[in-house]
């Protein structure tokens, strides 16, 4: 009896207090997102255009896509104002979308990697900044502050100006403890470059924007082994040309426990950072993905941990992997040696498994239970 | 004559960009051997009575009165501050 009336006036105090104080709860959690840190990175198709937006106003764009359209993006975003634009190299799916971004923006600086271009969508770009009377900023090593979000610039080489790729501009951005990279289109002699001349910018990061969107011409294992960072972001349109993201780039996010995020899946892909690391991941409600409700901290440097439940090819269990329809245990067992030697990377793979043909493959994607991209554990089934 | 422009090859494929700014794709290996990003090229059509032909020539006064003219035009814009700023 004692104990059923101690019970009840604990819930009944807990009751009144969580009533009482519930606004100011309310308040707290709208005011940590107030002052978190935003970037997007836009679903632009085969191409990269990576949006920041600081808790004191400030917004910078670091490249604008292939497309004019992407000011139409930018609008749907709510996107008022741009304060610097970026281009990290003067190839058409970085910068196609600029002179239309600095026409429409206005911005008062505009950055390129300092190697002048031969073609018209570079020539219309610099017309446009002329235009606007933008002031040009060179890209050396400096750090930009938006309030107490810093940019450091990681700059081009400009040792071999024929390589556009290789000398791209890359930003560390740095928030508190959360932090992030984003590195255009580095190569392997550029990363070399940015590891002997620049390594104390090359430190752990939360999120890293994959190089060359995804290509195995992009990212090194030195420079993922240096960033370690905990979820990486592949700017890429479906289905495109060059079979990005190629296995090779997978196979290093692999190695550090990276998961990773597609573009071509989850359309836009927003991080809100808040200075003690932590962040959120979702897709804004302008893109037609689904959300990927994950969150993550950096203090523990833990992966982003997925709250959509699906089953992943390359983690999943036993016992998890026979909840696919056609997979009973040896199909298990098969799936586990297989991802032991290689990891499966979409759910097409699944057809290297022995009695897995085109017609199960439908009847297991039909069914929605498997992560679409596998080892990346993007929380969407497929 | 047309002329298209080199604005990069990616994984064997051209992409070459037209008077208006639109990218045409192409094979790679379909260019001059010593081609690469940013040349201008020529496209010279060739017609006879049962086939015809397009060939791909650099051309290189082309390609650096281009670069030149973007040196230029950077040059022309008003240089922003050196060092640390805030934004």
């Amino acid at each position: 009896m004692t104990r059923y009336l101690t019970r009840r006036l604990a819930t009944s105090l807990l009751f009144r207090v969580t009533r009482r104080y519930l606004p100011f709860i309310a308040l707290l959690l709208l005011l940590r997102f107030a002052f978190a840190l935003e970037i997007t990175v836009l679903d632009v198709n085969q191409g990269t255009a990576v949006l920041i937006q600081a808790p004191t106003g400030q917004t910078v764009l670091y490249d604008a896509g292939p497309e004019p359209s992407i000011t139409r993006d930018l609008q749907a975003l709510g996107v008022q104002h741009i304060n610097l634009a970026i281009g990290s190299h003067a190839h058409a799916d970085h910068i196609g979308g600029m002179a239309e971004v600095l026409n429409t923006y206005k911005p008062p600086m505009y950055m390129d990697n300092s190697i002048a271009y031969g073609t018209r969508t570079y020539q219309r770009t610099l017309e446009a900044a002329l235009a606007i009377d933008a002031q040009l900023l060179e890209p050396t090593r400096r750090i930009l502050s938006l309030g107490d979000v810093t940019l450091t610039i990681v700059p081009p080489p400009l040792i071999n100006t024929d390589n556009q790729n290789n000398n791209s501009i890359g930003v560390r951005i740095d928030y508190g403890e959360f932090s992030a990279f984003l590195p255009g289109d580095a190569e392997p002699e550029q990363w070399e470059w940015w590891l002997n001349n620049h390594p104390d910018l090359l430190t752990p990061v939360n999120i890293h924007l994959s190089s060359h969107h995804g290509s195995r011409h992009g990212d090194t294992q030195a420079g993922i082994n240096a960033l370690q960072p905990d979820v990486v972001i592949i700017s890429l349109g479906a289905n495109n040309t060059y079979g990005h993201p190629h296995v090779e780039a997978l196979r290093l996010y692999h190695q550090v426990n990276a998961n990773v995020y597609r573009t071509d899946h989850n359309g836009h892909i927003q991080i809100k950072a808040n200075p003690d690391g932590t962040y959120v991941l979702r897709s804004p409600p302008q893109a037609a993905a689904q959300p990927l409700t994950t969150t993550a901290s950096a203090t523990n440097n833990a992966a982003a941990q997925q709250t959509t439940e699906c089953i992943n090819l390359n983690t999943a269990t036993q016992e998890e992997l026979q909840r696919i329809i056609h997979v009973g245990p040896a199909r298990a067992t098969a799936i586990i040696n297989m991802r032991a030697a290689e990891p499966f990377n979409t759910i097409d793979d699944l057809n290297r498994i022995n009695g897995i043909g085109s017609g199960r493959l439908n009847d297991i994607k039909n069914q929605g239970s498997v992560c679409r991209t596998t080892k990346t554990s993007t929380a969407e089934p497929d | 004559m047309q002329q298209l422009i080199i604005d990069r090859i990616e994984d064997n494929t051209a992409h070459l960009e037209d008077n208006d700014g639109s990218i045409t794709q192409l094979p790679a290996a379909w260019l001059p051997t010593d081609a690469a990003e940013g040349h201008v090229i020529d496209l010279i059509l060739t017609t006879e009575p049962h086939s015809s032909s397009i060939t791909l020539r650099i051309n290189p006064t082309a390609t650096r009165e281009r670069i030149e003219d973007a040196q230029n035009l950077r040059a022309q814009l008003r240089k922003g501050p050196e060092g640390d700023i805030d934004l």
